[in-house]
């Protein structure tokens, strides 16, 4: 059967090839992966919540300034002791996730200043240690809260009514009883003074976890 | 009896392979000393009543570990000492101690860079707060550290409490040719774990190297690999989707340039046609009277005659002009029933002698000769496949002619320049010269259609003249179906050629 070609008048069908618009929006996502590298190598920083160093040294100062405001020694308040029932396990606990570490480190120096900073206190406490206390509550306080708005969002308020946040809120609730209760004495304050001390040191193991997880999302 | 003495109660931490508190007493009276001691104690955060330490009753020393004992690091102790003489007490002591677990500080940044004759250390303090680091810093001791193979030296730089800036330490007495790693950390002065850097090392030649700028061109190699790796990565999975690089090489089968189908608007038949231009001619039918006398009006005379199915048949006679003229058996016939012979002429490829018809797909054509029965065809014939053995068992036997022409609208002529050739279907000379209806019935439906067989429908030769039916012999031809009206009109019937060679 004889063959022949293609006169010059006809037509060949060619198949469709992308577009050239196709090709501009794959060449930004290629650069955008390409930033993206080279910020995340270049940086060496994470997008996750970052407590520099000098927030740990803060809560460290503001622990040591607690201890400096005793006014009167402890054993003479043995007396007064109570068992406010510090939920421990909660805040010393690995099992909570970052957002809820935050959340509950957040509400402790939140509820620490609030007792503080309080007319009564100021009438118990020496005033310069106190406002050097408060002080440093506040800037710890700043550095959580752009933590609070990175990593929870809109979830801010569910974080707020969960559990472990919900039980430093009554554990503060019964210190402001208890000061009522004593009317507000030196050793009612003495008392209250070690209990803090207490809470906050153990809300610097918090940090501290928290200043590992990040590490670890620096490192990764 | 309570004596009350001056005493002084110092809780130490020893650093040993683990953190240890060792709780210890001293009097400041030595005047009364008692002979033994018992430890109690309690914590604040409960109401508990004083716990004695069994490992501290009745001791003579003036210390005790409490490193077993006290091991909750966020609680308030409350430790009592009483001293006794016999039985008598002595002295009791309290105090209160919170059990702080001072975290390490980290280690700082720092850079190392070596000269001719000594390293350089540039520590670099990165705290928001500088005044906050002051007043951490007098409780830790800044320590370097020299790797130098085997040996480790420490190094302490004298950190004041304004420290603010970055501080630099030279370490010198070196070994040429030797690497050496330095490391920097915070030791906390009341002893605590401390949290070493990681070590950082150069070697030493009595030329200067940097090392910043090695750290920066591996970074920098790493991050072009890193780049590159992703944009090739890129290019493969656009390339794989098919978003670039389309592929040209269709196979073969995809291609159409050599196909001929893309030259002509539409196909070509599959049948082979020949063109033949009908001419109508009314003709009267005429019923032989038994009058020999009208032959020749009934030959040039064929009536229409409708059919049904819209046809109207008319009698044709065809022609098949021998090769050799030297036995012209037929008689001449013309086609010449056509009402419209230039606007009617039937889609046929025009036959082109010799020449090749152009090819439709399908079937292939059956080029012939046109030899069979000896005559010559003209052109090729499209065949049917399915009866090339048909044809082949007709070649050299009867041929059949079919013709199945809608008269109205076609005309059927032997498309020859020279307006003598015809096409002659059958002999002249048949004695039956009337078309008979019965014979008419049989070509009723076959107009100018190939056959079943495939019958081929050959032409004649242009370069051959074929005789007139007048003119020819009447060679009477030996079709077995009825005669066809022969002169200027062409009849309709179904013809069965045999060989007059």
């Amino acid at each position: 059967m004889a063959s022949e070609n293609l006169p010059q008048g006809s037509t060949r069908r060619r198949l469709s090839q992308p577009s050239s618009s196709l090709i501009f929006p794959m060449a930004f996502v290629l650069s955008l992966l390409m930033a993206l590298v080279l910020v995340s190598y270049s940086s060496g920083r994470s997008l996750g919540c970052d407590l520099s160093q000098n927030h740990v040294l803060v809560g460290r100062k503001n622990l040591r300034l607690l201890g400096q405001m005793k006014r009167l020694s402890p054993r003479f308040c043995l007396q007064d002791r109570k068992d406010f029932a510090f939920p421990q396990e909660m805040v010393e606990g690995s099992q909570l996730q970052e957002p809820q570490d935050i959340s509950v480190l957040h509400e402790m120096l939140q509820q620490t200043f609030n007792l503080f900073h309080t007319e009564r206190s100021s009438a118990a406490w020496d005033t310069t240690l106190l406002e050097q206390l408060l002080t440093g509550l506040h800037q710890q306080l700043d550095d959580l809260d752009t933590c609070l708005g990175l990593v929870m969002g809109e979830k801010d308020f569910s974080l707020g009514r969960m559990g472990p946040t919900l039980a430093v809120k009554r554990y503060f609730q019964g210190i402001h009883v208890y000061l009522k209760e004593k009317e507000y004495s030196d050793c009612a304050w003495e008392i209250v003074r070690v209990e803090i001390m207490r809470s906050f040191s153990s809300s610097t193991s918090l940090q501290e976890r928290l200043k590992i997880m990040d590490g670890d999302l620096n490192s990764a | 009896l309570h004596i009350n003495l001056p005493t002084k109660l110092h809780l130490a931490t020893k650093r040993f392979r683990n953190f240890q508190s060792v709780l210890s007493w001293e009097l400041k009276n030595h005047s009364i000393v008692p002979t033994h001691y018992t430890l109690w104690y309690t914590i604040m955060s409960k109401r508990e009543d004083m716990k004695v330490v069994k490992d501290c009753i009745n001791v003579t020393r003036s210390f005790c570990d409490l490193t077993d004992v006290w091991v909750n690091t966020t609680d308030m102790y409350i430790p009592q000492v009483v001293g006794f003489r016999e039985n008598a007490k002595l002295v009791i002591c309290m105090g209160s101690f919170f059990l702080v677990p001072d975290k390490p500080l980290d280690p700082p940044e720092f850079e190392i860079v070596g000269f001719t004759n000594h390293i350089s250390v540039n520590v670099k303090f990165q705290f928001d707060s500088p005044g906050i680091l002051s007043e951490e810093l007098q409780f830790y001791l800044a320590f370097i550290e020299e790797h130098a193979g085997n040996s480790v030296k420490r190094h302490q730089p004298q950190i004041t409490g304004n420290i603010t800036k970055n501080f630099n330490y030279v370490i010198d007495k070196l070994i040429p040719n030797t690497n050496y790693c330095i490391s920097v950390y915070f030791e906390p002065k009341d002893p605590r774990k401390i949290n070493r850097s990681p070590l950082k090392c150069t070697l030493f030649r009595p030329r200067r190297e940097s090392e910043s700028s090695e750290s920066a061109t591996i970074g920098g190699i790493i991050t072009l690999f890193l780049i590159t790796a992703v944009f090739i990565s890129t290019v493969m999975i656009l390339k794989r989707i098919g978003y670039i690089c389309l592929r040209n090489d269709f196979p073969k089968v995809l291609n159409f340039y050599k196909l001929s189908v893309w030259v002509f608007a539409e196909l070509p038949p599959l049948e082979k046609v020949a063109t033949v231009e009908v001419i109508h001619v009314n003709r009267k039918k005429k019923v032989w009277n038994y009058n020999y006398d009208d032959e020749n009006d009934i030959e040039n005379e064929a009536a229409p005659h409708l059919i049904s199915g819209g046809y109207t048949k008319h009698g044709l006679t065809g022609k098949l002009c021998p090769t050799s003229t030297t036995s012209p058996s037929l008689e001449d016939c013309s086609l010449e029933d056509c009402s419209e012979p230039s606007a009617e002429e039937p889609y046929l490829p025009e036959p082109k002698g010799d020449a090749e018809t152009p090819m439709a797909p399908g079937p292939g054509p059956w080029q012939s000769e046109g030899t069979s029965g000896g005559y010559q065809t003209r052109g090729t014939l499209w065949q049917d496949p399915t009866s090339e053995e048909d044809s082949d068992s007709t070649e050299g036997s009867e041929g059949r002619i079919v013709f199945n022409v809608n008269l109205n609208s076609v005309c059927v002529r032997a498309l020859e320049d020279d307006k003598d050739s015809e096409v002659t279907l059958m002999s002249p000379s048949c004695p039956e010269e009337t078309v008979e209806l019965e014979d008419l019935n049989e070509t009723e439906s076959s107009v100018l259609v190939a056959s079943e067989e495939g019958t081929q429908l050959p032409f004649t030769n242009p370069s051959t003249e074929c005789p007139r039916p007048q003119d020819a012999p009447s060679d009477k031809s030996d079709t077995s179906e009825s005669d066809v009206d022969m002169g200027d009109g062409y009849i309709v019937r179904q013809v069965n050629l045999k060989k007059f060679n």
